[in-house]
């Protein structure tokens, strides 16, 4: 039996998330939520499967990160499907404008 | 132990009503929230907010806590007097907040918030894999040129061999490899929670954020600089050398450039999977008119040089008037 509480110092590799997509079910067993919850945030836009019908999502790797994002949105503010699509969307937009931002200097 | 002035970190009076207090919560908690604030210590701070509520947003708790005296100091050395909460009853609702983020003093007045309820909710499933767990770290751009270890601490709960639920730190040496951008997340295989038995660990995500640097600025994959050259070198161009990730390279500046022109270096930026280009910003620096010599210059320019650069200004105006 391995035991993580051992101080160790080795080092470990943080990874970029590779090409793997998960389903729904491994989704929602990966992040403890509902089906019924990640299909309403499908059907706002807030995530979006990279292909298949209902039933056959497949989802990308990283959006095991956005509907974690999601899930601490709904706990802390109360937030209803509609709205944690609406702050998911402005957050987008934040970063978005970020990147044009570094684009144009400080000043 | 240090007290904890509740009102003080909702920046509420001591007699607000409980209905002051759930708005000023709520307002705190959009302003404060770690997904949404781009503040460092913003994390901090929610979690001071949501201590601060999970107190005075409770009647009961906010009784309790009130007859400790209004006497007290933030700060203030503090312990709490024998049999303090004597006579209040509390009904034991859940108490709002992150398993393991209230502070000692809330501990030693009301126990650790939420530990088995915040650990076991929606886990019952006793084949469940451990959960993952999310964590930033800021990195200078320049360690994204050619990767970079790190030393990272987290604090998260864990459950020993008895079942206890502690809170512990743990120290990770973390190598990012290079080419990550802004907002990238990394991924740790296994160092989340550990599972429930047989079963696989979390994951740790790492969200890759840069530092401010004083050359760089990233853009995705692209890196932008400012390059300040003189007049003559943008309208004559010239051949300067410019700084890169992967040193300095001499590059020509065309002729006729003018200022906030942007001179691309295919592949110079930051090296992702799908590199980036590095694009240096002219920026035309004027030379001072402070002595005869440099003012007899400017006049000469103005004499043989004549511009209007208003033109296109005075043409939409006009546009505009119409």
């Amino acid at each position: 039996m391995t035991d993580a509480s051992s101080q160790t110092t080795e080092i470990l590799a943080a990874t970029p998330l590779s090409g793997e997509t998960l389903s729904l079910i491994e989704l929602c067993r990966r992040l403890q939520v509902d089906a019924d919850w990640v299909t309403e945030l499908v059907h706002h836009g807030a995530i979006d499967p990279t292909d298949g019908a209902v039933g056959t999502w497949e989802f990308e790797a990283i959006t095991v990160v956005r509907v974690a994002r999601a899930k601490r949105l709904r706990q802390d503010l109360e937030l209803t499907p509609a709205g944690v699509a609406v702050v998911l969307e402005l957050l987008d937009q934040i970063s978005d404008l970020r990147i044009q931002l570094a684009q144009h200097g400080r000043e | 132990m240090q007290y904890r002035d509740y009102y003080k970190i909702l920046s509420l009076e001591r007699d607000a009503t409980q209905d002051e207090i759930k708005r000023t919560y709520r307002k705190l908690v959009r302003k404060f929230h770690p997904d949404i604030s781009k503040e460092l210590g913003a994390e901090d701070k929610f979690k001071e907010v949501g201590e601060a509520y999970a107190v005075l947003g409770d009647i009961e708790k906010r009784a309790a806590y009130d007859q400790l005296g209004r006497d007290w100091q933030a700060g203030q050395q503090f312990s709490p007097p024998p049999n303090w909460d004597q006579g209040f009853e509390y009904s034991g609702a859940a108490a709002n907040g992150d398993a393991g983020a209230s502070s000692d003093f809330f501990e030693s007045l009301f126990g650790r918030m939420g530990q088995h309820g915040d650990m076991f909710r929606g886990n019952a499933d006793i084949r469940a894999r451990g959960e993952d767990h999310h964590a930033k770290i800021e990195i200078d751009v320049r360690d994204s040129f050619a990767g970079v270890t790190r030393t990272i601490s987290l604090r998260a709960p864990h459950i020993d061999p008895s079942g206890r639920v502690t809170l512990r730190s743990r120290a990770l040496q973390v190598k990012i490899p290079k080419g990550v951008i802004e907002g990238q997340n990394l991924r740790l295989k296994g160092q989340g929670t550990a599972g429930m038995g047989p079963n696989e660990a979390g994951d740790l995500y790492l969200e890759i954020r840069f530092k401010p640097d004083d050359v760089y600025r990233a853009s995705g994959a692209d890196l932008y600089i400012d390059l300040p050259v003189t007049p003559w070198e943008a309208a004559l161009g010239a051949e300067i050398e410019i700084p890169t990730p992967q040193g300095p390279i001499r590059m020509k500046i065309p002729p006729g450039s003018a200022q906030g022109s942007r001179l691309r270096i295919k592949g110079r930026g930051i090296p992702s999977p799908s590199p980036g280009d590095l694009f240096a910003v002219l920026q035309v620096v004027l030379p001072p008119a402070d002595s005869d010599a440099a003012r007899n210059l400017y006049a000469e320019m103005a004499r043989l040089l004549p511009l209007d650069p208003r033109v296109s200004l005075r043409a939409k105006m006009g546009e505009a008037k119409a």
